[in-house]
Formats: C-alpha cells, structure tokens, sequence
C-alpha cells in the first residue's frame, strides 16, 4: 500500500474521510471503488451491537459478490508443464 | 466555508409558548452576548426545545420519556388552535453573505416540514450542518459527560473536537477488517476445504493416471498431471495395434470410443470368457479407483469435533422460540417505540443487566451456534462420505439385508443435524464396506488370472491395455474438472486475501491518522482549557488534564495539580462545581477550535452549581474570551437563566455594547409571550390590532407589557431613585409600584423646587394621566376585571401611557430634526435645548 495518511486538521471530517477514500484509490483503485460503494450499509454505525453484525454481513455479502464476479480474466501462466512421454512400443 | 451566527428567533405554537398569531421574536446580536431572562415557567426552556427542535429534529427530554406518556403530542403548544408549531431562524453568514431564514414547521400530524422564506436551495441540509456537540449546552450536558463512562466521555469529546464522524468511521473500519468476521462472512474454510478436497482428487487421479500409463507403456508418465503429454502418448501406443488403431487415429483422447473398440476386440477374439475379462478389469478399476483416501481419518475426527463443538453451543441456547423472543425483544428496543431502555420490554422489569446488552449477548450465541451450523455443510462434500454413498451405490458390494444410510448422513451433515452416534454408525459401515470392498477385489484379481489363463494372450495383454486407456480417460476427466475447481477456489481465496489486506491496512491506516490527529487536537485544547478553568475557579492550585490512551475512545478526567499533588483523578476529588467547571472548560475550549457551520453556542441554566462570583466569573470569561465582541474568532453566545441575581449583571452590562439582553414577560404557556426587548412601538402595534378586533383578552397581556416597559423605562431613563426591593425583586416591579416611585419622585423635586418638567404637563400628569391609568388599568387589572372593560377604553390606555411619557421629555434638536429625548434626571436636561 501507498505510505502513510495523514488528516487535515484544517478540513471537516467528511472532507477528511473524502481525502481518506481518495487516498486508498491512488493503490488499490478497484477495491477502493468497493468500500465507497458499499460503505452507507455501515455508516452511520448503529448503535446496537446485533445490528452491526447484520450490517457488516450485508456489507460483507456485497463485496464478496464483487470479489466473485470476474472484471477481465487474468493472464493464463505460460510456464511449460511436465515433459510429454516419449510413445512406447505395445509390448507383444 | 461560511459560518453562521443566530441573528432572530421566533417561535409560535411550541411547547410552553403559544402566541398565537404573534410569534416570541427574540433578536441577538452577533458581537454580544446575549441573554435571555425568565422567572420559572416562562418558557426559557421552551426556547431551548426548539432550537433543538429545528436543529437537531428532536427534543431529548421528550425523547426519554416512557412510551406511556405519548411525548410526540407535547412537542406543540395545547392552547394553539392550530396544535402545530413553528420555529423561524434567521441565519446571518460570517463572510458578509445574506442572511437566510429557515422556517421549520412542526403539523398537527406531527410532520416535521423545512422551507426556507428566503429561497436557501437545501435548508434542511443547512440546519443538518449546525449539529455540533456545543450548540446547545445545558447544565445536565456536563453533569452527563461528567458522569459517562470514559468511553461515552471520549465519544462526546470526539464530537467536540469534530472527530466523532471520523470515530464513527474507524470503528466501521475496524468492524470490517476484524480476521474472524471475515473468514465467516467470506466462507474462507469452506473455501479452504473445497480447494484442499480438489487437491487431494486430483492427486487421486493423478494416480491413477500414473499407474494406468505404466500398465499400458511400460513406464509411468514422467508428469501425471501434464494431460496432452499423456493423451498423445496412450493414443501414439494404442494406434501401433491395427485391430483398434483406427479407434486411436482421431486427434484427441478425450473422445476415443472405447465401447466400440472393446467390441472389436472382442469381435476378433469371441467368447464369454473374454467378456467376463473385461467385466473383471472394469469392476477391479472400479473397486481400486473406491479406496481409502489419506485425509478420511482426519476428515472424520474433525467432523466429530464439529458436531461436538455444535451440540455444546446448542446446549447454551434455548431454542429457536426463545431466539424468536430476543429477536423480538430486539426489534422493538430498536423501535424506539420502547424508551425506557432499562426496562426489559418482555417483561417491564428492570433487570440488573441493561435489556439491549442482554439480548445482544445471547443472540451472538446464536450466531455463534449459526456459524458452527454452516461450517457443517463443507464437510458434506467430505471424501470418505463420497466413498462411502459410492460404496454403497456399488452392485459389486451390495448386501441383500443392507439398507444404504449415506444419503441420509450426507443429508443431516448438511442440516447439521447429525449426532456423534449417526457419526459413529457411518463410520462403521464405510470400515465394513472397505472390508468387503478389499475382499471383493482380491476375489476378482483371482479370477482375472484364471480367465486370462483361457484366453490368447496377446489378446488379453490388448484388451487389458484398452481397459487401462479408458480408465486413464476417466481419470484425466476427474482431473481436469478438479484442477479447475482447485483454481476456481485457489482464485477465490486470492482475491479474498487481497482484500483482507486492503480492508486491514485501510483500517490501520485511518486509526493512525485519526489518533494522531486527535492527539494534536487534544494537545491544542489544552492550553485554552486550562486557561478557562483557571478563569472560571479562580486561581491555579487547581490544574485539570485529559488522557486518551492510544488507539482508545476512552477519555480520562485528570488532575495534573491538586494543592501541590500530582496526577490524580479528577472525578473523586474534586466538587460538583469544580467538575462542572471542568466540563465548561473542555466545552468552551472545544467550541472555540470548531471549523463547523455553527458559530454560536446556547447556554441554558448552565450556572446551577455555581455561587454568584462563579457565575460572574463565568460570565466574564464568556464576554472576554468566547464572544465575538472580544475573540474575532469566538462565538455568538446566548445565554438563557431564570437565575434572578444574574440579570442584574445582564442588565448592567446590557448597557454597554458587548452584551444585549433580554427579559421574557407574558402569559405562558395559554396567552402571548413577548421579549422586553421587542420594540415597544411593535407592542404597541399588535395591542391595537388586537382591540380593533374586539380582542381585549389577547390585548390585556400586550397593554401591560407595553405600560411596564414604559414606566420602566421613564425610571431607568430619567434615573428615578426605587425602593430596595423595587430593584432587588422582579415580582414587586408592579405598574402601581413604577407610578409611586416616579410621583414620589417628581413630588420630591417639585416642593425641591429643582423639578425641570414644564408645569402644565406636571399637572396633565397629576390631574388626568396617573388617575385615568390608575382608574382604567391598575384598579381594574389588580382585581381582574379587565374584560369589563372596552377596546375603545383600553386604546385611551394606550394614549395615555405616551402622554405620561410625554411628560418626561422635551423636544431636542441637536441632530438636525427635533426628537423628544428624555430629560436626564428629573432636574437637568441632556442639551440646551
């Protein structure tokens, strides 16, 4: 991951928060673009600990549904596999 | 980013204040101070309630209350005919923009509606950006944060200092980043099982591969899993016998029909004995392809403790009834129909445990019990399970008396419903299948080798090889569909994987920022808190300190001095005065650093613990420090008491230009409610309209009101001396006591023979005004009487109110146009003129 963060003590939380998320896109683009999207299903926090959990479960759901869903197919591996057996002659 | 000062505030239909029709108007300055007064139940906290109201959409004392006593129908006013409230705020920018007026309506529906006279694009969006912790400060606000945990205390303290979304944000971050609540939600170990299963068939497969190879060639493949290397091997060999050659031609061996060369083998050799042998070889593949796999010992003590681990979380539940009960309880405490929430609202006991942390904790058990259920369905898809249902699908193993429970096992495994004695029952019959699986096996070997005993051999060595090559066929299928379940799941943890980093690294990362940036903003308060508690307690043996510990919401309440000790805890030693001040202190400081949209703080009451030099000493530290008057980037603060030795030094400093104060004087909460400081002539205006309209119960409030102000206003303006207790009591500042004191007076300076009044208004004043103001009004309002009298009686009232004014001034024209200016004291003049 790109360096440290650091917050603007001269800018509101939500701006701070918004430089936060930006920061995140400069390395991980598409997984930053994840937690935006999803991130109204866990906050505001609810209060109530059972809610939390029903919460990041849905916030959780979301994501892997993304994480599974294939953008572009990644490159196959080009590395040779094994050595091909040399034909045997069928024993009389 | 503006910042906004409350520049008017008028509020009708609300709580303690009716005016109906004539809404309080309450105007504050923006470089002042300013203060409003009000003996008890003059609606002083009404005021407050409805800043909070607009502000913040709720009324906390209403919201705390027990849904029994119905608080969403006392948010309006009961003696307004309307029953719906409105609550208008003029809002003035600091960068020199226009103010904006924002109208917050509250209907009989009890509908919250926003609009804005002054065509603001999002009004609602504005009040939304006044909500800081410091707005509205009540006395019970710092006995609260006084009082809280450290970590409410901490929480509160965040939002002060602006950092309670960024909190709220890191514990979401945390939440999400936490490794347990990952691997349920993302199915890690099911994932992990899946991959580690497809590894292990297609090490079987693999085997398979290699043993069949070397029983067609001669020597095993130099790479089992290197499918086109063993394919075009096999095909190459299998084509140099011209019997089948033209089965193994095509290009690919994956679609070699080998029923169609069996049959042509066995076309060119014939016999029973010869499809018998085929029938051996195929059931011999058959059974070794059905034995044991190296995990099934580890696959079945783990299922075993699964189901051990399963019935003890089961044991500490009750039931799926009394989940539905905390379910239930839960959803109503969330509600918030339920506000008494320590109340249990199963039971209407309160319980010695808080009700929202008791259910929490036993729903997580059955989250716990839920997770342990859902790992039950990976280990369906257990090999020795496979083995098992193959075994028992066997006809080569089959037993008359047997009836096959596979199924079954796989079912309850998957409902997780199995217990350790099914386990165990299953267990048993896959050790009895292997027995007869191996018995089996031997049994056909020996009969193999008596039929190819019978038959030629080169013949059998063929049929033998084709037998082999087709098993590889199917052995290369398994693999190939395991490797790619192997990847699919190996894909799936990766990206899983990454993820987890990301979401862990981006939590750590925003703790850090935010616990430093608190540190720095804690660190930056200090000074100033210090500074204001010294301010307010006077004097340094004293010397208060906050301590966060890292990475912690917590906030502790220290002293660093206390009469020459160090370190100690705030809360114990000190007195309710000293730790109030200590709130305050934090507050202010606080309020004075915020970059927020608010730039003015309400203080209601906020001096209750204090003895009258502590309250001044607060006062001053308002006017001083925290106003605008005195800080270019202080506050607007607007103070609200009832405390009746305060507004004295409201009303002496309202004198001056850095404090503008106001006193609540009417008829709450069933008749008007006005401000002294609303302009006389406005009251005046509305007096009138009433009795043009033959209104005189709404008018007696405003004549009153009007006839105070100016005789108040005649003694404090010409400076005639009051008894003691005219100026010390508010109840004694009747209109009969205002016309003794002023006739006292003028009588005291007539036989003085200094009396500066003109002689003719002196007698109007004695002969006609006081006797018609004392006959009309006094008389008749002292005895309540005032309905009997008429509105063209009552508008006289009012012309006789300016002509006694009247007589105490004289008209002056030292600014050009001739004014009537009050005379200076009963003796002098201020002018010439």
């Amino acid at each position: 991951m790109v360096g440290r963060f650091q917050f603007d003590a001269n800018r509101t939380p939500a701006e701070n928060i918004a430089l936060f998320l930006d920061h995140l896109d400069e390395d991980q683009p598409e997984f930053a673009a994840l937690l935006r999207a999803n991130l109204k299903l866990v906050v505001p926090l609810p209060l109530q600990a059972a809610q939390r959990y029903v919460r990041r479960a849905e916030f959780n759901r979301c994501v892997e549904r993304a994480l599974d869903t294939p953008v572009a197919e990644e490159p196959k591996e080009a590395t040779p596999r094994g050595v091909a057996n040399e034909p045997a002659a069928i024993a009389e | 980013m503006a910042r906004y000062f409350l520049t008017r505030l008028r509020i009708e239909g609300f709580r303690g204040i009716n005016n109906e029709n004539h809404p309080l108007d309450l105007k504050f300055k923006r470089s002042a101070v300013n203060s409003v007064f009000a003996p008890n139940g003059f609606g002083k906290s009404s005021i407050y309630d409805a800043l909070s109201f607009a502000i913040f959409g709720r009324v906390k004392r209403l919201d705390n209350l027990q849904a029994a006593d119905q608080a969403s129908v006392y948010y309006h006013n009961h003696f307004h005919s309307g029953a719906c409230a409105t609550i208008a705020l003029t809002l003035e920018p600091d960068d020199g923009g226009r103010p904006i007026e924002v109208v917050v309506r509250r209907d009989a529906q009890h509908e919250r509606e926003i609009t804005s006279p002054s065509g603001h694009p999002d009004p609602e969006g504005l009040l939304n950006n006044l909500r800081a912790d410091f707005v509205l400060l009540d006395y019970a606000t710092f006995q609260a944060f006084i009082n809280d945990t450290a970590l409410d205390r901490g929480r509160t303290f965040s939002g002060l200092l602006g950092l309670s979304q960024l909190s709220e944000f890191r514990q979401a971050m945390q939440m999400l980043a936490e490794t347990r609540a990952i691997n349920t939600d993302f199915k890690i170990e099911t994932l992990e099982q899946q991959q580690r299963l497809a590894k292990e068939a297609c090490q079987r497969a693999a085997q398979r591969i290699s043993e069949g190879v070397q029983l067609v060639l001669g020597t095993p493949p130099a790479d089992p899993f290197d499918a086109v290397a063993v394919s075009s091997s096999l095909m190459t060999a299998l084509r140099r016998a011209p019997l089948i050659a033209s089965f193994f031609s095509g290009p690919d061996f994956a679609s070699v029909d080998f029923a169609s060369a069996r049959r042509a083998i066995h076309d060119a050799e014939g016999g029973a004995a010869k499809d018998r042998l085929s029938e051996v070889l195929r059931d011999i593949a058959d059974l070794e392809a059905l034995s044991p796999g190296v995990a099934e010992g580890d696959e079945q003590q783990a299922l075993r403790k699964l189901i051990e681990d399963r019935e003890r979380a089961a044991s500490e539940t009750r039931g799926l009834l009394f989940r539905d009960m905390y379910k239930s309880v839960e959803r109503v405490l969330q509600s918030g129909l339920w506000t008494d929430l320590d109340r249990c609202p199963a039971c209407e006991a309160v319980p010695d445990i808080v009700p929202a942390t008791h259910i929490a904790a036993q729903l997580s058990r059955f989250e716990a019990l839920r997770s342990i259920e859902d790992q039950h369905a990976m280990h369906a898809q257990a090999s020795w399970l496979t083995r098992l249902k193959k075994l028992e699908d066997s006809k080569l193993l089959a037993a008359g008396d047997e009836a096959p429970i596979a199924d079954q096992v796989i079912a309850a495994v998957t409902a997780a419903t199995i217990t350790s004695a099914e386990l165990a029952a299953a267990i048993e019959r896959l050790r009895v299948l292997e027995r007869r699986r191996a018995d089996t096996v031997n049994a056909l070997q020996s009969e193999r080798t008596r039929i190819e005993q019978t038959l030629p051999p080169s013949l059998v060595r063929l049929t033998q090889q084709v037998e082999v090559a087709s098993q590889v066929q199917s052995a290369l299928c398994d693999l190939a569909k395991h490797q790619e379940m192997e990847r699919s799941a190996a894909s799936k943890l990766k990206r899983r994987a990454a993820w987890k980093q990301f979401i862990s690294s981006a939590s750590r990362k925003f703790a850090e920022a935010e616990a430093e940036l608190s540190k720095n903003k804690i660190a930056a308060v200090e000074a100033e808190y210090r500074s204001l508690f010294s301010q307010i307690m006077v004097g340094q043996e004293v010397v208060p300190k906050l301590q966060r510990p890292a990475r912690s919401q917590d906030l502790h309440l220290r002293l660093e001095k206390f009469y020459g000790l160090t370190d100690l805890a705030a809360r114990p030693l000190l007195s309710e005065s000293y730790r109030n001040a200590f709130a305050m202190a934090l507050f202010l400081s606080a309020a004075l650093r915020s970059k927020g949209a608010a730039r003015f703080m309400v203080l209601d009451d906020v001096t209750s613990s204090f003895d009258a030099g502590h309250q001044w000493n607060l006062m001053e530290v308002l006017r001083t420090r925290v106003s605008v008057s005195a800080n270019p980037d202080g506050l607007q603060c607007i103070i609200l008491s009832h405390d009746g030795l305060l507004e004295r030094y409201f009303d002496r400093r309202s004198n001056g230009t850095d404090w503008h104060h106001h006193r609540l004087e009417g008829r709450p909460p069933n008749g008007v409610l006005l401000a002294r400081a609303q302009e006389s002539e406005r009251l005046r205006a509305l007096a009138v309209a009433e009795l043009n309209n033959g209104k005189v119960r709404q008018a007696e409030p405003l004549i009153r009101q009007y006839l105070e102000y100016k005789l108040l206003q005649i003694i404090s303006k010409v400076g005639i001396p009051v008894p003691f207790d005219f100026a010390m009591r508010d109840h004694n500042r009747t209109v009969q006591n205002c016309l003794d004191a002023i006739n006292a007076a003028v009588s005291l300076h007539k036989m003085a023979g200094t009396l500066i009044m003109e002689h003719a208004k002196l007698v109007k004043m004695q002969n006609v005004l006081v006797p018609a103001l004392v006959g009309n009004w006094v008389a008749h309002y002292e005895t309540g009487l005032i309905s009997s009298l008429s509105p063209s009686v009552l508008l006289g009232v009012l012309d006789k109110v300016d002509d006694f004014a009247n007589c105490f001034q004289y008209q002056c024209s030292c600014k050009g146009n001739k004014n009537y200016r009050y005379f200076k004291s009963l003796q002098a003049k201020h002018c010439s003129c």
